[in-house]
């Protein structure tokens, strides 16, 4: 029998152990809480980092910044490059030594697209060198293939090159330094990218002192990097801005062209002799300097320095493969020569085959500029799609009234102008023609020749610019050229 | 050959660490004693074992001649690192009682940071070693510490104006490192209070919610605590501003049980957030970089963009020890030390190491949730929220998966302050974990004594499946534990005459307990009974 006092010490313990449980037990529940919190946003890490792996790092690494490749070269072997038919252009062998080997069975057709896998890198090899040193292979074989000291084959790149256009034009430029760039105006996506001088990607190691050092700067790839003086495939810029700034009234441009203008102390002529009467028209399509050369100096300089940042002047261009910015430059501090000069360009302004030929490319395609791209999958090695690289469209340069009208400027040009070479074929051509003449205390005077436009079928559309150095004829030989290539792809 | 031996050791490393991982969070669950040893045992011979392998490699790769360090400086190094972990894992839990789960993962921890800092930088492994050899002093000496000291509790404002103290000691006087305004230059030393700040900030949350959870008390520990983050805003500590906030919102939650301090808070951060971003150009800076780091990939994208690639090119497998660059990651032995583990060890492995945080997590968070007193239950949880987000703010920030803030991993990152205050948080909450055992032993013993608590609903998950496993435990358990927590005087100091505990702050606005209590004591009622105690139960 226990007393009550001892009764009631029990209760007042048995008591007090409850309401601690009680309390504890609710704040513990919290507790639980807070760490069901933290549950969650460490499985949001564990998903990220999965995430990431899975989906995001092929890409990422894929980065010049990233000099990791070495670290993947012990264990993967590198991948091929195949062009857009699956014609291996660059594979590796692995030798008797186990020493790896890059080969170029087209040696020094492809050489700077694809580029090489030594000496720095260059092209494609070296803008998808961590797709190349990627294996997307099952996991188990990879493992066992590390077991076994076997290297892992690398994924393959396919591009949209076509090597029977590419070819053909690298025999059509012969011996003349160049550059030529055929691409798909609706996709973006490039066919050939010829550079001339050229060197063979097989042998770049054992050559490479002579080839770093020569003057002829045989390593650029004169398509993307090469900046040129424009010559008249400016005036595509300037009749523009001069529609921009009337554009009510431009149709009734009209000049007298007498084959030369005075302005102060120094002249501006026309190559073929006085134009006489001319519309706006007429005077692009006979390329007349005259008339331009006064057109530029009625323009807003500002503006004009807007419109052609707008029309990518000054802008690092959306490639994979390193390419140099066009320059511009004009300012009201400017003397009248510099600006007519610069309008009808023969003046500081320089830019590049692929700045040009992506601007041909958006008036083709009704004012959207594609993404240029080079490569369209990357595939493991038994050929199934580890990603797949879209058309983009990368801006748009001009409004679709604006595109018409430019188109209906460039075919006057091929019908009734300088580019009429072209005008002939199963095709419809557009294009304007250009010569850079340029005064060089070292070589003497130069002309290097233009060509930028399009030809279309009822299917098919291919823009073609063509840039060939140190011509001498006034400013046709690439428009020949050119139309053997439209010829070439479009068939007789 | 050699590539087969590292081939080998790497997945070995990983099966390891897959295991060592499992087995920590098996023995969160409530199983035999014996299987418990077991675990321990095998916990113990894993470490030992990722470690041996690890260095394996590295002497393997000194002797093929790539590496500038001296072999036999290595192997001496070796046989210390391996001396330190038996004595953490065999001797000291002889002489210190320890949660052995928590010393064990510690000591993974330790591990793995010795292998990385010392495939990083020899010379500035050697140099963690022995601060960290100074850091397991303090943590013995917080062990023994802690659990006596019952003046601790009462410190509030001393913490509060230490922790205020010290930020204002930065401000004023440190150095600026890295954009941010961290370290104080003590001679040779360059010493982050930032680290302690967070120690000692968490001790007086914990102190003031245990005096009071009053809306005044609330209101005070925000301007308080609004100030700590502000300073450190202000030193561009985004990341230990960040922590403080969060250690304070979830303590505030859980000390008043009123989720709408956490939704207020929230707004406050977000509202806070948005003003930084406008005001300060370096917040500004961090978010445009987590967004985009290629953008500026040379200048303030550098680091992440390296971080990326380390991860990425290190796939699932990693590329194994000295196999990859992790070097080419700015203050990779520091903020990025996740980047060279997932490099070389593989993101499998990382993600066991974020499970693993995530156990320690929830072993610091059980020692909470077992103790009585809410001081200690507070400092236990605050400091487990401090070590959460710490390693949330890491990890995430070398993925990309939020800004980068410039925060260590406690125990495997290199830097003196921030191990020295991991090793006093552990510490802590080691000697918490001895009130908690203490604790959980008293409630048994009230079981054994005749309580009869099953009518407490929920009550007998506790104690009943307890007892339903092991009948003969609960005996062993009245016996074994020292009662660090109260000692029988304490016990008298707290349940004094008046039948309440004079320090614990039950909350009771209406008086209904205090009712319930002065009914059951009422003389004249002799015999209590069973409808009785339901009754009151409900009114609850």
């Amino acid at each position: 029998m226990i007393s009550m006092r001892e009764n009631d010490r029990n209760l007042r313990k048995i008591n007090r152990v409850r309401k601690k449980i009680n309390k504890r037990r609710v704040i513990n529940k919290d507790i639980m809480k807070v760490f069901a919190f933290f549950v969650v946003i460490f499985s949001a890490l564990i998903i990220y980092l999965c995430y990431f792996l899975s989906f995001q790092a092929g890409a990422v690494i894929n980065n010049s910044y990233n000099r990791r490749s070495d670290v993947l070269m012990k264990t993967v072997r590198r991948g091929s490059i195949l062009s857009d038919d699956g014609t291996v252009l660059a594979y590796s062998e692995t030798g008797e030594d186990g020493a790896e080997r890059r080969i170029y069975p087209y040696g020094n057709i492809f050489s700077h697209v694809i580029g090489f896998d030594s000496n720095g890198r260059a092209g494609i090899e070296a803008a998808y060198n961590y797709y190349l040193l990627t294996s997307h292979n099952g996991i188990f074989e990879k493992i066992s293939n590390e077991f076994h000291q076997v290297k892992n084959p690398g994924d393959d790149v396919q591009t949209t090159l076509n090597a029977g256009l590419q070819n053909y034009i690298y025999q059509l430029l012969g011996e003349n330094s160049g550059a030529v760039i055929c691409m798909n105006p609706d996709t973006g996506e490039i066919y050939a990218m010829v550079s001339k001088p050229d060197f063979d990607p097989n042998y770049i190691s054992e050559n490479w002192d002579v080839l770093s050092t020569r003057s002829d700067s045989v390593l650029l790839n004169r398509a993307t990097q090469g900046l040129y003086t424009p010559g008249s495939t400016f005036k595509i810029f300037t009749l523009y801005e001069y529609y921009l700034e009337h554009p009510e009234t431009f149709e009734q441009f009209s000049f007298l062209c007498k084959g030369i203008l005075e302005v102060g102390d120094t002249t501006i002529s026309c190559l073929s002799g006085a134009h006489g009467q001319e519309s706006l028209l007429t005077a692009f399509s006979n390329s007349c300097n005259c008339a331009f050369g006064t057109i530029g100096k009625s323009l807003d300089l500002a503006r004009f320095q807007q419109t052609n940042e707008a029309l990518l002047f000054g802008k690092e261009l959306p490639l994979d493969i390193p390419s140099t910015a066009s320059q511009y430059s004009l300012t009201s501090g400017d003397t009248d020569f510099d600006i007519m000069a610069t309008s009808i360009g023969q003046g500081n302004t320089q830019i590049t085959p692929m700045h040009l030929a992506m601007l041909i490319s958006s008036i083709a395609n009704e004012g959207i500029c594609m993404k240029p791209h080079l490569v369209k999958y990357v595939l493991t090695s038994e050929g199934e799609v580890t990603r797949r690289f879209r058309n983009e469209v990368y801006t748009r340069l001009f409004s679709e009234s604006e595109a018409a009208m430019l188109k209906g400027y460039l075919r006057a040009v091929v019908t009734d102008g300088t580019g009429s070479p072209v005008y002939p074929g199963n095709f419809v051509a557009y294009g304007k023609t250009g010569t850079a003449q340029k005064e060089s205390e070292t070589y003497g005077d130069y002309d290097h020749s233009w060509f930028a436009g399009w030809a279309e079928n009822n299917e098919q559309k291919l823009v073609v610019c063509v840039i060939l150095e140190n011509m001498d004829s006034a400013g046709t030989s690439a428009v020949y050229l050119c139309k053997q290539i439209f010829d070439y792809y479009f068939g007789y | 050959m050699i590539d087969i031996v590292y081939t080998i050791s790497k997945y070995l490393t990983l099966i390891c660490f897959v295991v060592f991982t499992i087995t920590s969070f098996r023995v969160q669950r409530d199983i035999p004693d014996e299987l418990k040893i077991k675990s321990y045992t095998m916990q113990r011979s894993l470490i030992l074992a990722i470690h041996a392998l690890s260095f394996f490699v590295i002497c393997l790769h000194v002797l093929s001649g790539d590496a500038q360090i001296n072999l036999w400086y290595l192997i001496a190094f070796y046989i210390a690192q391996l001396a330190y972990l038996l004595v953490m894992t065999m001797l000291i839990p002889r002489f210190v009682r320890l949660n052995r789960g928590l010393n064990h993962v510690m000591c993974m921890f330790l591990a793995i940071g010795f292998i990385f800092q010392t495939r990083l930088d020899f010379e500035n492994s050697v140099k963690q070693f022995l601060i960290m050899l100074a850091g397991t002093v303090l943590f013995l000496i917080f062990c023994f510490f802690c659990k006596r000291a019952k003046f601790m509790r009462h410190l509030t404002w001393i913490y509060c104006i230490a922790g205020l103290g010290l930020l204002l000691l930065v401000l004023i006087l440190s150095t600026v490192s890295r954009g941010a305004r961290l370290s104080l230059e003590l001679g040779p030393f360059s010493f982050q209070p930032l680290e302690f700040v967070k120690i000692l900030f968490v001790l007086f949350v914990a102190g003031a919610f245990h005096k009071s959870t009053s809306f005044k008390m609330v209101v005070i520990t925000a301007v308080c605590a609004a100030v700590h983050v502000l300073i450190q805003v202000f030193c561009n500590d985004l990341g230990s501003a960040f922590i403080l906030f969060l250690i304070y919102l979830m303590m505030l939650y859980v000390a008043t049980r009123r989720f709408v301090y956490v939704l207020l808070g929230t707004a406050a951060f977000s509202a806070a957030a948005v003003a930084a971003y406008h005001l300060f150009g370096h917040v500004r800076v961090r978010i445009q970089t987590w967004q985009d780091p290629w953008k500026d990939i040379n200048g303030t994208g550098y680091q992440i963009a390296q971080s990326l690639f380390a991860i990425g090119t290190g796939g699932w497998f990693g590329s194994g020890l000295f196999k990859g660059n992790p070097s080419s990651i700015p203050l990779v032995s520091k903020d990025m030390i996740i980047s060279a583990i997932s490099e070389e060890f593989g993101a499998i492995f990382g993600i066991f190491l974020i499970l693993l945080c995530l156990c320690f997590v929830l072993m610091i968070f059980r020692v909470a949730i077992r103790i009585e007193m809410t001081f200690y239950k507070l400092l236990a949880f605050g400091l487990g929220v401090c070590y959460a987000v710490q390693v949330f703010l890491t990890i995430g920030g070398a993925l990309k998966f939020i800004p980068l803030t410039g925060v260590t991993l406690p125990f495997i990152s290199s830097g003196g302050s921030s191990m020295l205050a991991s090793f006093i948080m552990l510490g802590i909450i080691q000697a918490l974990y001895v009130i908690s055992e203490s604790d959980v032993a008293h409630e048994r013993r009230m079981v054994a004594a005749g309580a009869d608590l099953s009518e407490f609903a929920g009550y007998e998950d506790l104690a009943e499946r307890r007892q339903r496993r092991r009948p003969v435990q609960d005996d062993r358990s009245m016996e074994e534990p020292d009662d660090f927590g109260y000692e029988e005087e304490e016990y008298e100091e707290l349940y004094d005459d008046s039948g309440f505990y004079s320090d614990y702050d039950y909350d009771d606005p209406d008086g209904e307990w205090e009712d319930a209590d002065r009914q059951i004591r009422d003389p004249r009622r002799h015999v209590i009974t069973r409808i009785d105690m339901n009754d009151i139960h409900e009114r609850k």
